[in-house]
């Protein structure tokens, strides 16, 4: 007992200090840290929630492709089994081929094409030159390499729209259509016997398909129907996901938390109001009352958030009102009274922080809640627009090609999902022992 | 000790006819199942039923009865935490009930309270320096620059070391605790303390501690006490005069010694017969035979009449009045009127 030394000099009878249990000062917050450490799985839980949130936040940055961005993707790319490597941008281009004046050769590229809608592969030249020959007039199409292996991504070549009834040194007709399909040999010296007697502007057009990918580009989980890299979908899911149930938890728990308490302290009349209200909207099945919430709402972000909101408060209310009404009868309170502090000071500093505890854990729970929610509702198709994909929406998207094989669309939203949902409840879980009150040492 | 009420000084708190009566009302559900035909009640319990009675300035009146017996409301009615449903309380002469705000909240202030059990009474998300200071800040008692010195010094009027003043409850010691309790009552300059079994949750060793604060805080600050006990042992050495209550009602006031010396109401002799003695030899305990009654639904007549060995057919159909039968003595008992 050093301390005790001290002079009591305006109490000079004090009888002696009783020692202190430690001579530390921790914090209530310091010893929750302590508590929480206790359970490696939920450390583990809480690491991997700290992970996924950082993912969902900093998506923007750290995602390979922005989902939403429509010139980013394509169509080709579409369905592509994880660890496929990107196609390459260029891969089809058109162009529509010029004038051709008889013997002059016409180089075909991104500059000089009429109509380009993508620009040629570098290092292939492809020219165009209309000759007189003893068999009538004809187009020879010649394709230069440099360097000689680029030739080696072209794969196909098609020509439309070519003047009527052409003879093809090589290549297939299409059953009906003015449209020629030509493997990479046979187009790579091609002519084009023009019919007798065709004397007008000759005007075609050529696709040419090459097969180079973009070797820093991998869909490590694949590409969805719309050609989209699922990882980044998934990204920016998880940020929607988490934004919406962070956002309608967060609400909810501000209105559920201030009706619960003004029943706790109130008690009476508006307690019975209040409780009833939520009875009744407890008696409903959420998912139930989220549909038709939706289904007179329609679709978006803040109508979601609404509704989730408007199926969740009612628990905060109970929990804020059982934790109060235990907290207003204890000792502190009365004292509270007693000292003749105002009601408002009682209940926002006396009562309101120690009823927190509770809510904090039934917050969490709800969060989770409230994210598989709103993938239900998106799963249904009545939650989020397309333009924001959520992680319910692109388990929804996928939903349909699952027993063509191509699970990874589905598969990997929902399992994001549930490791989300997993590691929130394990936080929560954990939140739960260390702030109950039953268990506090 | 010599009793204060021998003098002439003038009651600091007085209760005329206090009652206080806990109703748990009927909810809609139980309405309807009344219009059905079903015969349900309101429950009332009427925890404190017609107290009077007057404590003078520097005096330290003890409060004792069983558990349930309605002496914490009682406690809690004079600290002004429960609001009486019947009667008045008058402070130094004032009924506080037609007091303005501000002279209500003095009387509120002048008027403190110490609690049965020092964790749950003090807030947890406090530091003590919080909670000795709050309400000292918030009424204004102190400028924002003695603040410090001042939970300081209450601290050490408590037996505290003030470095300890960043800490948080649960880093005391019950006994710390029930000082810390004790400081924050203090610091609002209080003239009345109601002590509620202040000193039950504690062991005895630290009893004794708190105990000789208490007294030590009443020669310093001129305190009157309103000391609520179950515990005979610690009102017989603290108090001038002793009330002992049964049932919501007072049943027996005495000066302490002649109260221990001669019990008169039959719930006192039987209270007193039961307290353990070190000099007792081998005794058989003969406990007061049967359940306190539930205050739900109390015996007629005499409250203790169903447990009381003298009981006669008026103390079944009258309640007996507390009438004074000595100088300074009173007693509920239709007994003192056959001698």
């Amino acid at each position: 007992m050093t301390t005790a030394a001290e002079p009591h000099s305006a109490a000079p009878a004090a009888s002696p200090v009783e020692a202190a249990p430690e001579p530390r000062t921790v914090s209530p917050f310091r010893r929750f840290v302590d508590d929480f450490a206790e359970s490696k799985v939920a450390v583990f839980g809480l690491v991997v929630l700290v992970g996924i949130i950082v993912l969902a936040v900093f998506a923007p940055w750290i995602a390979p492709q922005d989902p939403y961005d429509l010139t980013d993707f394509h169509e080709r790319d579409a369905r592509l089994p994880p660890g496929s490597e990107r196609l390459f941008d260029a891969q089809t281009f058109t162009v529509t081929v010029p004038d051709l004046v008889p013997g002059q050769a016409v180089a075909i590229d991104a500059e000089e094409g009429v109509s380009v809608s993508n620009p040629f592969v570098d290092g292939l030249t492809v020219s165009a030159v209309l000759e007189e020959t003893s068999d009538g007039r004809q187009i020879r199409l010649e394709v230069a390499a440099d360097p000689a292996e680029a030739l080696g991504l072209l794969e196909a070549a098609q020509l439309e729209d070519l003047p009527r009834g052409p003879t093809l040194t090589s290549g297939e007709k299409h059953a009906f259509r003015n449209l020629w399909t030509l493997t990479a040999e046979d187009f790579q010296d091609l002519a084009i016997v023009l019919p007798e007697g065709f004397d007008d502007e000759i005007d075609f057009r050529l696709r040419l398909t090459t097969s180079e990918t973009d070797p820093g580009f991998t869909y490590w989980l694949g590409t969805d129907a719309q050609g989209r890299d699922m990882l980044s979908a998934m990204m920016y899911g998880l940020r929607t996901s988490l934004s919406v149930g962070v956002m309608s938890g967060f609400f909810a728990l501000l209105i559920g938390m201030s009706l619960g308490l003004t029943a706790a302290y109130f008690g009476g009349r508006v307690d019975s109001l209040i409780m009833r209200i939520v009875d009744l909207q407890l008696g409903f099945p959420t998912i139930l009352v989220a549909l038709m919430l939706l289904a007179i709402l329609g679709r978006g972000v803040d109508k979601v958030i609404f509704a989730l909101i408007i199926v969740q408060w009612a628990y905060y209310a109970r929990t804020a009102r059982s934790a109060a009404l235990v907290e207003r009868r204890k000792e502190y309170i009365e004292a509270a009274a007693c000292l003749a502090l105002s009601t408002r000071r009682i209940i926002f500093r006396h009562l309101l922080p120690n009823c927190l505890p509770p809510v904090i854990v039934v917050g969490t729970v709800q969060v989770a809640n409230a994210i598989a929610l709103e993938a239900t509702l998106s799963f249904l198709g009545i939650g989020l627009p397309l333009t924001k994909p959520s992680l319910g929406l692109l388990i929804s998207n996928g939903f349909d090609y699952l027993l063509a094989g191509k699970y990874w669309i589905s598969v990997y939203p929902g399992v994001a999902l549930l490791i989300t949902i997993v590691s929130i409840n394990l936080v929560g879980d954990q939140l739960r022992d260390v702030l109950n009150p039953r268990l506090q040492r | 000790m010599t009793s204060a009420a021998e003098t002439e000084a003038p009651p600091i708190v007085a209760l005329e006819g206090v009652g206080k009566r806990f109703v748990k009302r009927l909810d809609v559900a139980m309405k309807l199942a009344n219009m059905l035909g079903s015969d349900l009640r309101e429950e009332v319990v009427q925890a404190v039923d017609d107290v009077h009675m007057a404590v003078r300035e520097g005096e330290v009146v003890g409060l004792v009865g069983e558990s349930g017996c309605g002496k914490s409301t009682l406690g809690r009615v004079v600290a002004g935490v429960h609001r009486a449903t019947s009667g008045r309380m008058l402070y130094r002469g004032d009924d506080v009930s037609h007091l303005g705000d501000r002279a209500a909240r003095d009387v509120r202030l002048k008027i403190q309270m110490i609690f049965q059990d020092p964790m749950s009474s003090l807030n947890p998300r406090f530091r003590v320096a919080d909670i000795i200071g709050e309400a000292p800040k918030v009424h204004g008692i102190v400028g924002r620059g003695e603040l410090d010195g001042y939970v300081d010094e209450m601290m050490r009027h408590v037996g505290l070391d003030a470095s300890y003043k960043r800490r948080y409850p649960h880093q005391f010691s019950g006994g710390q605790r029930q000082r810390i309790g004790i400081a924050r009552a203090l610091a609002v300059k209080p003239e009345f303390l109601v002590c509620d079994e202040a000193v039950a949750a504690l062991d005895v060793s630290i009893q004794a501690q708190v105990l000789n604060l208490f007294m030590r805080l009443r020669e310093d600050f001129g305190l009157t006490y309103l000391f609520i006990s179950h515990d005979l042992g610690v009102v017989e050495h603290l108090s001038d005069r002793v009330m002992i209550m049964y049932l919501g009602r007072i049943v027996e006031e005495a000066p302490t010694e002649a109260l221990f010396a001669t019990p008169n109401h039959p719930y006192t002799q039987a209270l007193l017969a039961e307290v353990p003695r070190l000099e007792a030899k081998r005794r058989a305990y003969t406990p007061v035979k049967g359940e306190i009654p539930s205050p739900l639904n109390p015996p007629s007549g005499c409250h203790f009449h169903p447990r009381c060995p003298h009981a006669l057919q008026r103390c079944r159909d009258e309640a007996p009045v507390l009438r004074e039968i000595a100088p300074g003595r009173r007693s509920a008992c239709h007994l003192n009127d056959r001698a």
